[in-house]
Parts: structure tokens; C-alpha cells; sequence
């Protein structure tokens, strides 16, 4: 028998969060989920990117991208954004690291709001709409390592990185030693699909080294949103108390 | 795609006072084990008791929330059934409500680490018996056990080192297999 234990599951567990104590404070007062279009991505499933709103010391509320999409090209089906919350933030809220509207919460509160928020979850026009912050796709990476590459997908509209290059020519931004970047905003149709078989003729083959890809969020010019938090909130907070899931 | 199955679960209050800590400790056992692995002889799942969460009632629901977040894929089901992240936190914070002091089976402190991992030198700092030696998977463990007397030490040793998965630090004995 104990040849056949298995620590598979428990060996994943072997980073837990660290107690928080050295973390600063996130005061968390809003969040919003960005439903992708069906075709973002080769999954079954719908795919999102989830966006915190967070008050910072001076007063200022400023959006930030949960669950490492804003370090790589990553759109994030439902269970995923769970993964990341109950391996960050949620895991924050036990010692208070992470609050919601200046109160505490408890992180299965903290996460029923972010159900609420899947829920809810609608295009990237709307964050724009809503928030005034554009959600772009930015892709980088070396022209000449890139040119003949095929695709590893059958459902990518691109057979080789050429046509993806031919199509996105007048946005491709020349950079030192042969670099390219192409920022897509994912307001625009098809440009969610597009980043994300971009993306995968940089991270497809041998040599990647230099090449990048990220998630960005920028405020619209003109935009004074950032300054002050959304009118919202507060209807928002009321609701945190009451917020509940099925019992198991 | 393989998962995690949980069939019960234990959780043991251990009294601060009683070992000059500020706070009661807790340790929790779950027996559980992989959808696809069976018993070569019975056919049934293989299963065991593992410690999976110790600490103070914080680390605990700390480690409670860690693992939660494989339910809403699927990768965890307690009991066999598909479960909300949400709902397993609140099934570990009533099950540390309903912490038993005493059963058939108990918990022990034993410490078991790659030879090489910087928690040793704390070990061997602490004047514990000297480890036992073995090997894992080709790699060099040692394993340090606590006396019964020296529990506040062990929490904290635990303490100290909030990275360490339960399940290196304590061995159960005794439950009841399902």
C-alpha cells in the first residue's frame, strides 16, 4: 500500500503563500472581468482577463491585472482566475493583506464577489466604456526569427508568422536589432484572436530568447478616472456581507 | 485529466497555553488519494492520511484557501463531488469549529526534508535526536522527530518556516481507513 501513495496533488501545494506579514495593504475596492470573444482562444471554454481596482495610500484608485496576465500573454478561463485568486488574494484576505472598501473579508466572501464579477464579466469595450482604460495585447519580438514560422494550430488564421506580419504591417513598431512590437486592442474585433496566435508563433519553436509578450492596461487620453473611484462602490461593499455560496 | 479525491477529514486543537504559545494550534489530516491510482490487489483507490494543513488557525484557512483553488477546475473533490472554492473554505473552517481532542488515531510531529533544504540548519540548531536517514525518489531526506514535550518548539519551527507543506512536518497514525 505505501508504495501506491501519492503526494501528486500535495507536491503542488508546496508553495504556499508566506504569511503576509512583510505584505503591504491592498485595499481592493472594485474588480471587472473582461469576457473575451469565443474565438480568443482554441479552448471550449470562455476565457478571461480579470481586473482588480485598488485604492492606493494617497487616494488614488489604480487597476491592476490579477493571475500574472500582465507579465505574459495569458487569457484565463474561469477556473484559472479561481487558481490565481486562491493562490494570492484570497489566501491575503486571512490576515487582512487584502481588504475590500477598507473592511476585512472573509476569502470565501472575497472570492463570491469575484464570482459575481465572472458573472458579470463583459467585453473590453465596456471597461473602456465604464472605466475609460484601454485592454491591449502587446506582442515583441525578432522579425528575421519569426518569418516562415508555421503555426502549430489548425483553428489560427495564420499559417505562418508572414501573414500575421502583413496583416498588422502599419501597427508593427521597429525597434533596435531587428525587433518588432505590435500592440492590438482588444476592443477591436478579432484583434483578441489575432494576439493569441501571434503569441504563439513567439513561444512555438527553439529560440524565443528576447522575445516577450504581455497584457496592458492604459487610460484613454483624457481619461480622469484614476484620480478619484468609480461612484459605485458603495452600493458595491453593501453587498459583501450578504454575498453567500452553497453550503457543501 | 487525474484529480484529487478527499474522504474524510480530522482536525486537532492543540492548546496554546499548555505550550507557552500565544495561540491554539491546529493540525489537519485528510485522507485522500488520486482518482487513478489503485490497489494492485483490492481494486480500490489508493488512499491514505496525510496531514495537510497545520499551524495557527490563520496558516490554516491560508492553506484551506490554497488548496480550494483546485476545486473550481475539478482537481479537488472532497467527497467524490464537484465543489465551489468557497464551500471547501467553509468546510475546513467548520471542521476546525468541530477540532477533536482526543480519537482512535493521533498526530506526530515529524519533520521529513531533502538533505539539502536550508530548514535543516534550523533543525540541528534545535539539539533534536539525530535524523534519520533516507532516500526519496534518489534524493537524500532526513527526518527529525519532536518529543512530546518539545510541541512548542516544533510549532515553532513551524512557524518559522511558513513554506514547508504540512505534510513534511507531521505523520498521522491509527485513523480509520474508509
Amino acid at each position: 500500500m505505501a508504495a501506491l501513495r501519492s503526494h501528486t496533488f500535495l507536491e503542488s501545494k508546496m508553495s504556499i503563500q508566506s504569511d503576509g506579514a512583510s505584505g503591504a495593504l491592498i485595499d481592493e475596492v472594485d474588480r471587472f472581468v473582461v469576457r473575451l470573444p469565443d474565438d480568443a482562444s482554441f479552448h471550449s471554454m470562455p476565457v478571461f482577463v480579470p481586473v482588480a481596482f485598488d485604492r492606493q495610500a494617497d487616494g488614488r484608485t489604480t487597476p491592476v491585472l490579477l493571475g500574472g496576465v500582465g507579465e505574459r500573454l495569458r487569457y484565463l478561463a474561469q477556473y484559472e482566475v479561481f487558481y490565481a485568486l486562491c493562490g494570492d488574494r484570497a489566501q491575503s484576505c486571512v490576515d487582512a493583506v487584502v481588504v475590500c472598501g477598507g473592511q476585512r473579508i472573509e476569502p470565501e466572501k472575497y472570492l463570491a464577489l469575484w464570482r459575481q464579477a465572472l458573472v458579470q464579466a463583459q467585453p473590453a469595450a465596456v471597461l473602456t466604456q465604464r472605466y475609460g482604460l484601454s485592454l491591449s495585447a502587446v506582442l515583441e519580438g525578432v522579425v528575421a526569427k519569426l518569418r516562415g514560422r508555421r503555426t502549430s494550430w489548425s483553428s489560427s488564421p495564420f499559417e505562418r508568422f508572414d501573414e500575421f506580419e502583413r496583416k498588422y504591417r502599419n501597427q508593427l513598431v521597429g525597434l533596435a536589432d531587428d525587433r518588432f512590437r505590435v500592440s492590438l486592442d482588444l476592443t477591436v474585433k478579432g484583434c483578441a484572436r489575432d494576439a493569441f496566435y501571434g503569441d504563439s508563433f513567439l513561444w512555438g519553436a527553439d529560440d524565443t530568447t528576447g522575445m516577450g509578450s504581455r497584457l496592458e492596461l492604459s487610460l484613454q487620453p483624457g481619461a480622469a478616472w484614476s484620480l478619484t473611484p468609480p461612484p459605485s462602490q458603495t452600493a458595491l461593499f453593501a453587498d459583501v456581507e450578504v454575498c453567500d455560496v452553497v453550503p457543501a | 485529466m487525474s484529480y484529487r479525491l478527499e474522504y474524510q477529514w480530522l482536525a486537532w486543537q492543540v492548546s496554546g497555553n499548555s505550550l507557552g504559545l500565544a495561540q491554539d494550534r491546529y493540525v489537519v489530516a485528510i485522507e485522500g488519494g488520486d482518482n487513478n491510482l489503485r490497489d494492485a490487489v483490492t481494486g480500490k483507490r489508493a488512499r491514505s492520511w496525510d496531514v495537510c494543513m497545520l499551524g495557527t488557525r490563520a496558516a490554516v484557512l491560508k492553506s484551506a484557501v490554497d488548496f480550494a483553488g483546485a476545486c473550481e477546475g475539478g482537481s479537488l473533490k472532497p467527497a467524490g463531488r464537484d465543489c465551489t472554492p468557497e464551500a471547501y473554505i467553509r468546510r475546513i473552517k467548520r471542521l476546525l469549529e468541530q477540532s477533536v481532542v482526543s480519537c482512535t488515531g493521533r498526530w506526530y510531529p515529524a519533520v521529513r526534508l531533502p538533505e539539502q533544504d536550508e530548514a535543516v540548519a534550523d533543525l540541528l540548531g534545535l539539539g533534536l535526536p539525530p535524523p534519520h536517514r533516507f532516500e526519496r525518489y534518489g534524493q537524500a531526506q532526513v527526518q527529525f522527530v519532536f518529543a512530546q514535550d518539545r510541541l512548542g518548539e516544533f510549532f515553532d519551527f513551524a512557524d518559522r518556516h511558513p513554506r514547508l507543506p504540512a505534510w513534511r512536518l507531521a505523520e498521522v497514525i491509527g485513523l480509520p481507513a474508509s
